[in-house]
Order: C-alpha cells, then structure tokens, then sequence
C-alpha cells in the first residue's frame, strides 16, 4: 500500500467536487472549500500490482480575486487541472494555474480533465487551445461528473505517469 | 609519503623521532589487525562513556540486537530455550499471580460500580445527560488520557502511523491527518508573521491536541483532561527518538507505511493515561464478599451440625424412651403373668375345691341315699294310714332335701322310688291295693311336707316288673333311690 497526495485544482464551479464525490472516502463536508479552502477525501486505486492510497486535496478554486493557497500544494505527488470547457475562461485559468504549480513545485505527473463531457455540444474550446493543452506533454481526460465517466482513467493516468517516472 | 631517500633522510631531519612514531601510527591503521586490535581496547569504555552521555547506544543498538536475536532463535531455538528456561518459571508464576490479582482487582471495580454511592450518581447523570455509563465513569475519574497518536509526514501531511487506545472511537485518520495538515498551513498562511513559528497546540472542550514539528515528521497527541508539562516533554522526547532512528526512512519517504510498522512500541508509549483514584487500592469489596461468603458458610455448617446433633439427641431420646416403654411393658408383662399364676392357682384351688366339693357331694348322697333307702316305714295291719308330722316322716323328708340338693349340685336328676309292701295275711287283691295305697299315701304325705312331686314315684311292691328283692313280706314301705 502507497499512500500519495494528489490534489484537485481548477478554477471555481468547473465541477471538481462533484467529480469524485462518488468515488471516495469523505469525512469532511463541502463547507471547509469555502472556508479553509480545501477539502481532503481518500481514495482507493489499484496499478497493475500495487495498490495506492490517494489523500485527495480538492482545493478551492481560482479565480481573479482569490489565489490558491500554494502551501496545500507541498509534498505532493501529482495534480489533476479540471478544466469545464463550457466556459473558456476556466481554461485559461488552468494554464495560470499550471505555470504557477511548475514554478512553485517542479515538474509532477499532472492530468487535465476536460468535464462536463455529457455536454460536449456546448464546449466552447477552440481547436488551437485544444491543441495546445496537448502539447503540454500531460494526458488529457474527458470526464463527466454525471455519467461517472473518466474519473477512474484520470487516476490511471496520473499514477502511470509516477509509475514511469520511477520505473 | 615515502618518497626518495633524499626526501626520507630530510624528513628525518625536519621532523626526528616523530616522524617514525607517525609512520607506525600510519601502519596501524592501515593494517587491520592492528587496527581491530587498537579500537578493541577502547571499544567497551567508549560504548560506556558514549551511553552515559546521551544515551543514545541503545536506541541504535536495538534493531541490530533485535535482528541478532531474530537470527538467533531462528537458527537455534533449543539453545535459546535452555537459556531462557530458569527465568521462564518464574516470569510464568509471575505472570499468573498478576492475572489472578487482576481478576480480584476487576472483581472488587466491578462490585464497586454496582454497589457504591457514587457508581449510582453517575448512573443518574448518564441517565441525564442521555451519555453512557461508561463515558460519564471515565470522565469523572480520568485526569487525562492520551487517546490518539499520529505520526505524520510533515511535507505531504500523509499519515505515517497511527495507534488509538482502547475504548476510543477514531475516524479516518488519514483524512484527518491530512485535515490537520492543511488546517496547520491554512493558520500559518493566515496568522504567522514569522516565518518559523508552528501551531503547537489546538484544544476543543475538554480535548487538547498537542503537536511536536520535527524536521521530518509532525507527531500529534490527542489528550482527553487536564494536560500535564510532562506530557509536552515526553511528546518532544519521542519525537526525537523517532527521527532518530528512522532518519535516513522519513527523508526518502514516497508512500511507503510498511517502513514504519516498527515504531509501534515507540508511540504506545505516548498512550499514557491517569485516574483520579489509584488503583493500588486493597480490593476491600472483593475482600468482603469473600469473607461474607465464608462467614455464611461456617456458620451453615454450624447450623448444618447443631441440626446434626439435635437429630442425634432426638433419636437417643426417642430410643430410651423406647427402652423405657419396653421395660415398662416387660414389668406389666410379668405383673400379668404374675397375675395370670394367681388366676391359675385360684383356678386350680376353684377346680380342687370343685372335685373336693363333687366327692363330698358325691359322698353326701352316697351316705343319704343309704340311710333313705336303709329307712323303712311299718304300718297297722291292714292300715295305710299315714300323717305327715310323724317324726320319722319329718326326718325322712329331711333327708331327701339334702339328697335333692347335692344331687341338684351334681347336675343330676334324682328320683326316689316309694315301694308299698303288705303281708301275706289277706287276699293278694287287697294286699296289692293296701301296698299301692300306703305307697301314695306316704308319696303324699313327703309332697305335703315340701318335696316336689316330681322326685318321687309310689309303687306296690307285688306289681310285676319290680325286682324280686323289692318284694317284702311286711306291712312297710322301702325305699329306692335312683340317679339320672
């Protein structure tokens, strides 16, 4: 059993929470987001043999007023970047928020999801930016909070990357 | 550092004597028998001084003996238990003489908790305050306790251990100790202004958390009570121990908890706790009821043999008392045989008397009918006249009243027969009825002077069918007695 920090960053109401809620340990209830900034649940996840325990820091969002605390970022293993392409603005924050994770923690195993997949005729994201996120060498997840799709894959994603990195 | 000889020789000019002491000095290091030979003389007093100093061999030393004795028992474990068999005996009988005090100790808490005053008070306060007994009792007798320990990495805020002591309810402490974490930054980014300052302590009512920063790892206790300073040294104290000996483990920390499976020990020491009452108490209750018990019990048993001895004396008495009644019935026994012999002889004297009175009786009318039948009455030729206050009639009706009676005696029915005889002279007509008259004459003269007719019969004597001998040539009249 490895136990690894993971956390959960994006802008406001790209739907981070409502993402995993269904797929982990929760003790703690959505009112800390707001006040202390960060909500942390468990997940279980299994790897070829090995078997993880994900701490899962979902942080609360950033936006043009409020900056995420970079202390919650120390120490972890990798990070997930939701992005809701329904608003193009979210992903611009994503890039900012990737930059600012780069500088501050280094280079990590990093996913970025791409929710609200069930509504994928209003995405907004234009084909240059689409291909831009690729380019930033990091897997990028289509994932649904309401049709539970993509949230186990954006695990597998992110921890094959460590697994590679260490193998 | 040889070099040529030119540059030995200057050396030896430069440097003298010293020069050769540094060349053996240079040659026992560098030869390690020399070298093992030189730290074994000094190998026991430094492990002394080094241990007296901090004491940190031991701390370093445990694995390595831990392993050492792993290996040991693995590879020879019959030569370990012959080691260890003089001490087993004793560790065993210790180790049950404690079990059996505890048993009396949990006994007596037990009696205690359902019989004191005060057992019944935080009754009705659990009762009150809808708690549980259990919760009210340790509340009230509890100073503090050390309920949880977490060990914590300090740059991830992943839990790297955790131990939680009994009876206590801990959720899941992996959020938690990542909670924590982020709650300690969330306060550090709000509040600190210096740099280096660390949140030490978080209390919550009734409940404290005390945390130690180490460089590596954060160790938290959560503290039910009263806190005591000491508590903040031992904290301290197993904090440095831990990064001490997992130094080179918590520095290449990636996830691994397995590596810190050992540190158990270490952190159980936390759990420490302290009870208002102490509980080296005598257990008095159990004491009590022991005594109680046995008190009951003896004096059962003296009820058991009073009840025993009564039952003894009752049937002795009862038995004497049948002897008594036994003697007392032989006694009667014998006054009535006595009494019995009495009526015997009485009876035999009745019966003698009896035969005596029967032969007299018999001999009276022996006697009487010889003078009555020996009795004759003469008459006046051709006479049968009789009167009955002759005197010989008078003596003869006399007579025959004895004779009826003794013969009335002798239960037999006496009839006396009267013959009338007359004397040839006279036709034999007339004298037939002369000798039949003066018969009835003298019948009637003997019933006038009291005899019953039936005794007596009148005949003449010349009447055929009257023996020969009856017959008489007189004027007289003879008598026959006869007996039926």
């Amino acid at each position: 059993m490895i136990q690894q920090k993971i956390c959960l960053l994006g802008s406001f109401s790209v739907g981070k929470t409502s993402l995993i809620r269904r797929y982990v340990d929760s003790l703690f209830s959505e009112k800390y987001l707001t006040t202390v900034g960060v909500k942390i649940d468990k997940k279980y996840q299994k790897v070829d043999d090995k078997e993880y325990t994900l701490m899962l820091w979902d942080i609360a969002g950033e936006d043009d007023f409020t900056s995420i605390r970079t202390a919650y970022l120390r120490g972890m293993a990798g990070y997930i970047i939701v992005i809701d392409p329904t608003r193009p603005h979210s992903y611009d924050t994503a890039l900012s928020i990737h930059d600012m994770v780069k500088s501050n923690a280094g280079a990590l195993p990093a996913v970025f999801a791409l929710n609200k997949a069930d509504l994928k005729q209003s995405w907004q994201l234009d084909p240059p930016r689409y291909q831009h996120l690729h380019q930033l060498g990091h897997p990028v997840v289509e994932t649904s909070a309401k049709q539970g799709q993509g949230v186990d894959d954006m695990f597998l994603q992110l921890l094959q990357q460590r697994e590679n990195s260490h193998g | 550092m040889q070099g040529t000889p030119d540059i030995a020789q200057l050396r030896h000019l430069l440097f003298g004597k010293d020069y050769d002491a540094l060349l053996a000095l240079k040659s026992q290091i560098e030869n390690t028998e020399q070298y093992s030979a030189s730290v074994a003389s000094v190998i026991t007093e430094a492990l002394a001084k080094r241990e007296s100093q901090d004491g940190t061999i031991s701390t370093v030393l445990a694995p390595t003996i831990e392993h050492a004795l792993t290996h040991a028992i693995k590879s020879n474990p019959k030569h370990i238990a012959d080691v260890l068999y003089p001490v087993m005996g004793p560790a065993i009988r210790k180790s049950i003489q404690q079990a059996l005090n505890e048993a009396l100790a949990h006994f007596n808490q037990l009696l205690e908790q359902s019989l004191s005053l005060r057992s019944w008070k935080w009754r009705f306060d659990a009762w009150r305050t809808g708690q549980s007994y259990a919760q009210i009792a340790l509340l009230r007798t509890l100073i503090y306790q050390v309920e949880q320990v977490f060990l914590i990495h300090r740059e991830t805020g992943l839990l790297l251990h955790h131990i939680v002591s009994e009876n206590v309810i801990s959720k899941d402490p992996a959020i938690i100790s990542g909670m924590f974490t982020a709650i300690q930054d969330f306060i550090q980014d709000s509040f600190a202004v210096e740099g280096d300052s660390n949140l030490d302590t978080l209390r919550l009512g009734e409940l404290t958390v005390l945390i130690e920063h180490g460089p590596q790892a954060v160790l938290a206790l959560v503290v039910r009570g009263c806190v005591p300073s000491e508590l903040r040294t031992l904290l301290a104290e197993t904090s440095e121990t831990v990064h001490q000996q997992y130094a080179p483990i918590l520095k290449a920390y990636q996830g691994q908890n397995a590596d810190f499976i050992g540190i158990d020990p270490l952190l159980h020491d936390c759990l420490v706790k302290k009870h208002k009452i102490k509980e080296k108490r005598q257990p008095w209750l159990a004491y009590l009821l022991l005594i109680t018990i046995a008190c009951a019990l003896s004096w059962w048993a003296y009820q058991y043999q009073q009840t025993q001895a009564q039952l003894a004396e009752e049937a002795l008495q009862a038995k004497q008392a049948i002897i008594e009644q036994l003697q007392q019935q032989q006694t009667q026994q014998a006054a009535l045989q006595a009494s019995l012999q009495t009526l015997l002889d009485k009876q035999q004297q009745q019966t003698a008397q009896q035969a005596k009175q029967i032969t007299d009786n018999a001999n009276t009318i022996a006697t009487l009918t010889k003078q009555i039948e020996s009795t004759t009455h003469t008459f006046e030729k051709a006479k049968a006249t009789i009167t009955p206050d002759q005197p010989d009639i008078i003596a003869l009706s006399k007579q025959i009243v004895a004779l009826l009676q003794a013969a009335q005696q002798a239960d037999n029915i006496l009839q006396i027969m009267i013959l009338g005889n007359a004397d040839t002279s006279g036709t034999d007509d007339i004298n037939q009825h002369i000798a039949q008259q003066r018969a009835e004459n003298l019948r009637d003269a003997l019933i006038k002077s009291g005899i019953p007719a039936f005794v007596l019969v009148a005949y003449g004597s010349n009447q055929p069918g009257i023996p020969a001998t009856l017959q008489k040539n007189e004027r007289s009249i003879h008598y026959r007695v006869s007996l039926y």
